[in-house]
C-alpha cells in the first residue's frame, strides 16, 4: 500500500471512527474535525474547521472550556474524562466526554481530542443524582424525625417519671388512708367483740354488741375492697401462694354467712362433689372469692330461698365451684358488664342493697390471677342466678402437722410488750390480753418502748408501725441487733410493698388493723407453739 | 499567625526585585497559571503567587462558605497576604474575576496597591439588558454549576459529596494536589457563584487606582463591549485589545500579555 492510501486509509478510518475528532491550535482555532463529529453536531466538517473551538459549545460549556479545560490542557499536556455540553445545530445540548492530549511539533502546537457522546449515561447519572438529592432529602427529613422522635422520647420519659412519682404518691397516700381508716376501727370492734361474748351482760345488750361488730366488720370489708381494686387497678396483686384443700375453704365460707342464712331462713345446700379439690393458690384470697359470691347469693335471695354450693371436676381436671341461688336473677343485658367496677346486677336502684359493686370485679381478678376462670349465668330476672369459678388442681399434698389457729389450745401467760399509740387501741388490746393471762406492758412511743425493752425481759413485742416518735420498723430493726424476741407487727398498711419492709425490719408476723382478738390470739399461740419447738425464747 | 496565612493561602515568593508583583489567579484554576508569565518578571520584582481559600493548595480546611459567598471575602484573602507580607505599593495582577477583587482590596486598603493589571475583566457577567450587556443568563450559570459538579465532583462525589472537606481522606487529597488547576468542588462552585452571580459595575468610577485592562479578542467571558464599559468606567484606566482570543490570554499568549504589561508599566512608572 503506497504511502499517500496508508494515509488516506488512515484518514478515512478518522473520519468514521466511533468517537468525534477535533484538532485546535493554542489560539482554539479548530484545525480539523472527522465525519462522526459533524454528525452529531449536524453541522458540515468545512463550518467547523476556522471556528474558535469553544464555540462548539453550550455557554456554560464556553465558561468551563476557557477557565478550565483549556489552561489545564495547556499547562498539563492532557486531559482526561472531561465532561462538556456541546451545541448542536438546532441547539440542543449533547453530553460528552472529552480526553485531550497536547502535542507541540515544530510545525505548530496540537491540541487533539476525541470525544464521545454520553446522552445514555447522562440519563443514568441524572437519574442517580435525582436519587441521591432524594436519598438526602429523606435522610434530612430522617434525622429532623430522630431528633423530634429523642425529643419526644426525653418528653416520654419525664412525663413517665411524673406518673411514677405521682403513682408512687397515690400508693402511699392509699396506704396512709388505709391505716387511718383502719385505726379507729380496731378498739371498737375489740371493745364490741368482747362485750358481745360477756355472758354477763344482758342479751339484748350483747345483740346490740354483735350489730355493731358487723358494721364495724363491715366498713374494713368495704376498706379492703377499695384497697383491693387499687392494687389490681395497678397491677400489684400478689398471692401468697400455698397448697391447700378447697373444700375446707368453702366449709369456712360457709360459717361466715350462717347467721345471715338463719336470719332470712335460707336453705343453704352444700354439695361437694368434687374428687380433685387441691388448688396451689391463696387460701385467704379464694376464701374472699367464695366468700363474695355466697354472700351475694344470701344478699339477692329473697327470704325462704334456697342458695346451693356445689364443686365438681370438669373435663380438664379443674374444679368448678358454683354457687346458684333462687334471687332476683340478672337481666341479660347486665351479664356482660357483672364483673366490672362499681357494677351490680340491676342498672335501676343501684344501692338497694347496699355495697360498691366492687366484689365481682375483685374476685375476677383473684381468679385470673390463679389462671381461672369465673362466669355468671342467669334465666333472667327473677329466676336466680350462678356463680362459677374454675380453678386448676393439683395433687393432695402430704399433710404437715400445723396448730390449728382457730382452735390454738393453751397458751402460757407471756410477758409481752405492747407498743401502740392509738390510745383506745391500746388500752383494749392491753386489757384483753391481760384477760387471757398475759402481763402486758403496753406504751405509746418509740422512746417509751426501748426504754421497756432494755429494762425487762419480753417473750412477744407486738408494734404498732406509725408512732408518734419514729417507726415501729425501725424500732424493730434496732432490737433485732441484740435479741431473737418473736414479734407482731400491727398495721393499717395492707400493700405489698408494706409487708415486705415488715418482714426485712425483722417483725416475726404481721397484723392488718382492725385487728380481731382470735386472729391475734391465734398468732400468739403460733408464735407460743414455734419458740417452743425451737427451745424456748431468751 | 505569621506563617498562618502564607500556608493557608499557599503563598509563593520569588524573584530579585524590590518591587512586589502580585498575580491572583481567577476562576476555575490556581497560581500555576502565571507560570508562562512570571519568568519574564521575576528578574525586575519579587513576585507573589497565592491561591486563594478552596483554590490550588490553599488550605482547604480555612474555608468559611459565607465568607466566600461574595467577592469581598477573596478581597480578604489578598490583604491578608499584602499584609502579612508587610507589602505596600504592589502591581497587582488579577486574572477575570480577580481583576475585581484586587478592585474591592484597593477600595479598603488603597496604600498597598500602586497599579491594578486586569487580565479579561468583567464587573457583571449576566446581562442586565437593556444597558448591559455581560454575555450570560441565569441559565447558563446553572449550567455552569453542573458541569462544574460532574467534573470536579466525579463518581466518589456523587456518592460522598464534601469528599475534598474531610481531612481523613489524604488519599483524594493528594490526588488533587498532583493536578494543575485543581479545586475543591464545593469551594468551586460557590466561588462561580460568587462570580458568574455578582456585579460590582456600581464600584468601578470609584477605583481610581492606575489600571491597564486587557482585552482579549473573542472572549464570551468578557465580551469586547464589556472591556469598552470597565474603560469608561475605571477613572484611570488604560484599555489595551489583545489579538489573543479566549479568556486566558497569559496561558494562550503570554509574550503579548507579557509586552502589554511592560510597556504598560514602563510608561506608568516613568510617567
Amino acid at each position: 500500500m503506497s504511502e499517500p492510501e496508508k494515509l488516506h486509509g488512515l484518514g478515512d478510518i478518522l473520519d468514521h471512527a466511533p468517537c468525534g475528532f477535533l484538532r485546535f491550535n493554542d489560539d482554539g482555532t479548530v484545525l480539523r474535525a472527522n465525519t462522526t463529529l459533524s454528525e452529531m453536531l449536524g453541522i458540515p466538517v468545512s463550518a467547523i474547521e476556522g471556528v474558535h473551538a469553544s464555540s462548539l459549545l453550550t455557554q456554560a460549556g464556553k465558561v468551563f472550556f476557557q477557565t478550565h479545560f483549556f489552561p489545564t490542557l495547556r499547562m498539563q499536556g492532557n486531559v482526561n474524562e472531561l465532561y462538556l455540553s456541546l451545541m448542536s445545530k438546532d441547539g440542543a445540548k449533547i453530553p460528552v466526554l472529552i480526553n485531550a492530549v497536547r502535542s507541540e511539533k515544530p510545525e505548530g502546537c496540537f491540541n487533539d481530542c476525541i470525544i464521545v457522546g454520553i446522552k445514555e449515561r447522562e440519563r443514568f447519572e441524572h437519574a442517580l443524582l435525582q436519587a441521591k438529592k432524594e436519598a438526602e432529602r429523606a435522610n434530612e427529613l430522617k434525622e429532623i424525625a430522630l431528633t423530634e422522635l429523642s425529643e419526644a422520647n426525653e418528653s416520654l420519659a419525664l412525663a413517665k417519671d411524673a406518673a411514677d412519682a405521682a403513682s408512687l404518691a397515690k400508693d402511699s397516700f392509699l396506704a396512709a388512708l388505709s391505716h387511718e381508716l383502719r385505726t379507729p376501727l380496731t378498739p371498737v370492734l375489740l371493745t364490741a367483740s368482747d362485750l358481745e361474748r360477756n355472758e354477763v351482760l344482758p342479751p339484748e345488750i350483747r345483740e346490740q354488741m354483735s350489730m355493731i361488730r358487723r358494721n364495724v366488720e363491715l366498713e374494713a370489708t368495704l376498706i379492703d375492697d377499695l384497697l383491693d381494686v387499687s392494687r389490681i387497678n395497678h397491677g400489684k396483686l400478689t398471692l401468697n401462694r400455698a397448697p391447700f384443700d378447697l373444700h375446707e375453704i368453702v366449709a369456712q365460707t360457709e360459717e361466715i354467712v350462717l347467721s345471715e342464712v338463719e336470719e332470712k331462713q335460707i336453705s343453704l345446700v352444700m354439695d361437694l362433689q368434687a374428687s380433685s379439690h387441691h388448688v396451689n393458690g391463696d387460701p385467704a384470697r379464694i376464701e374472699q372469692v367464695i366468700w363474695n359470691l355466697l354472700k351475694n347469693a344470701v344478699k339477692f335471695t329473697p327470704e325462704k330461698g334456697t342458695v346451693t354450693v356445689t364443686t365438681k371436676n370438669d373435663a380438664k381436671s379443674c374444679v368448678v365451684v358454683e354457687v346458684s341461688d333462687t334471687g332476683i336473677g340478672i337481666p341479660a343485658e347486665q351479664l356482660p358488664v357483672i364483673f366490672t367496677q362499681f357494677e351490680q346486677g340491676h342498672a335501676t336502684g343501684k344501692h338497694r342493697f347496699g355495697g360498691l359493686g366492687l366484689g365481682l370485679s375483685i374476685s375476677q381478678a383473684i381468679v385470673f390471677a390463679h389462671e381461672g376462670r369465673i362466669g355468671a349465668e342467669s334465666e333472667g330476672e327473677g329466676k336466680g342466678s350462678t356463680f362459677s369459678i374454675t380453678l386448676p388442681t393439683i395433687e393432695k399434698p402430704v399433710e404437715a402437722s400445723s396448730p390449728d389457729p382457730e382452735n390454738p389450745g393453751a397458751v402460757e401467760g407471756m410477758r409481752i410488750l405492747l407498743v401502740e399509740d392509738h390510745e383506745s387501741t391500746r388500752l383494749v388490746v392491753s386489757r384483753l390480753l391481760s384477760k387471757v393471762n398475759h402481763d402486758v406492758i403496753a406504751v405509746g412511743t418509740v422512746e417509751a418502748a426501748r426504754e421497756a425493752f432494755d429494762s425487762q425481759p419480753f417473750n412477744l413485742v407486738i408494734s404498732d408501725l406509725g408512732l408518734p416518735d419514729g417507726s415501729g420498723l425501725d424500732f424493730m430493726s434496732e432490737i433485732r441487733s441484740r435479741s431473737e424476741v418473736p414479734s407482731i407487727a400491727l398495721s393499717g398498711f395492707g400493700m405489698p410493698e408494706d409487708v415486705k419492709r415488715i418482714k426485712a425490719s425483722g417483725f416475726t408476723k404481721q397484723l392488718t388493723k382492725p385487728i380481731k382478738m382470735d386472729r391475734l390470739n391465734a398468732l400468739i399461740c403460733e408464735i407460743d407453739h414455734s419458740s417452743k419447738v425451737a427451745g424456748g425464747t431468751d | 499567625m505569621a506563617e498562618g496565612i502564607s500556608k493557608r493561602n499557599n503563598v509563593t515568593v520569588f524573584g530579585k526585585g524590590s518591587r512586589a508583583f502580585v498575580f491572583a489567579h481567577g476562576f476555575g484554576c490556581d497560581q500555576h497559571m502565571w507560570r508562562y508569565l512570571t519568568p519574564a518578571f521575576e528578574d525586575d520584582y519579587r513576585i507573589i503567587l497565592f491561591d486563594y481559600v478552596g483554590a490550588g493548595k490553599s488550605d482547604i480546611s480555612a474555608y468559611d462558605s459565607e465568607r466566600y459567598s461574595t467577592l469581598e471575602g477573596y478581597a480578604q484573602d489578598v490583604l491578608e497576604v499584602l499584609r502579612e507580607l508587610d507589602l505596600k505599593d504592589v502591581i497587582f495582577a488579577g486574572h477575570s474575576v480577580s481583576s475585581i477583587i484586587g478592585a474591592l482590596a484597593w477600595l479598603e486598603e488603597p496604600e498597598r496597591f500602586s497599579h491594578l493589571i486586569m487580565v479579561a475583566p468583567s464587573p457583571c457577567y449576566l446581562n442586565q439588558l437593556p444597558d448591559y450587556v455581560g454575555g450570560f443568563e441565569r441559565a447558563d450559570i446553572d449550567g455552569l454549576l453542573d458541569l462544574m459538579d460532574k467534573n470536579f465532583l466525579g463518581w466518589a462525589g456523587f456518592l460522598a459529596p464534601m469528599v475534598m472537606q474531610n481531612s481523613d481522606k489524604p488519599e483524594l487529597t493528594g490526588e488533587l494536589e498532583e493536578s494543575f488547576c485543581s479545586t475543591d468542588p464545593v469551594a468551586a462552585g460557590e466561588f462561580a457563584k460568587a462570580t458568574f452571580l455578582s456585579d460590582y459595575r456600581h464600584v468601578l468610577p470609584e477605583v481610581s487606582v492606575p489600571s491597564l485592562i486587557l482585552q482579549c479578542s473573542d472572549d464570551v467571558i468578557a465580551p469586547v463591549g464589556v472591556g469598552d464599559y470597565m474603560h469608561e468606567r475605571l477613572p484611570c484606566s488604560e484599555l489595551r485589545r489583545m489579538k489573543a482570543t479566549g479568556h486566558c490570554p497569559h496561558v494562550s499568549h503570554p509574550d503579548e500579555t507579557i509586552n502589554l504589561i511592560r510597556d504598560y508599566l514602563s510608561s506608568a512608572v516613568h510617567e
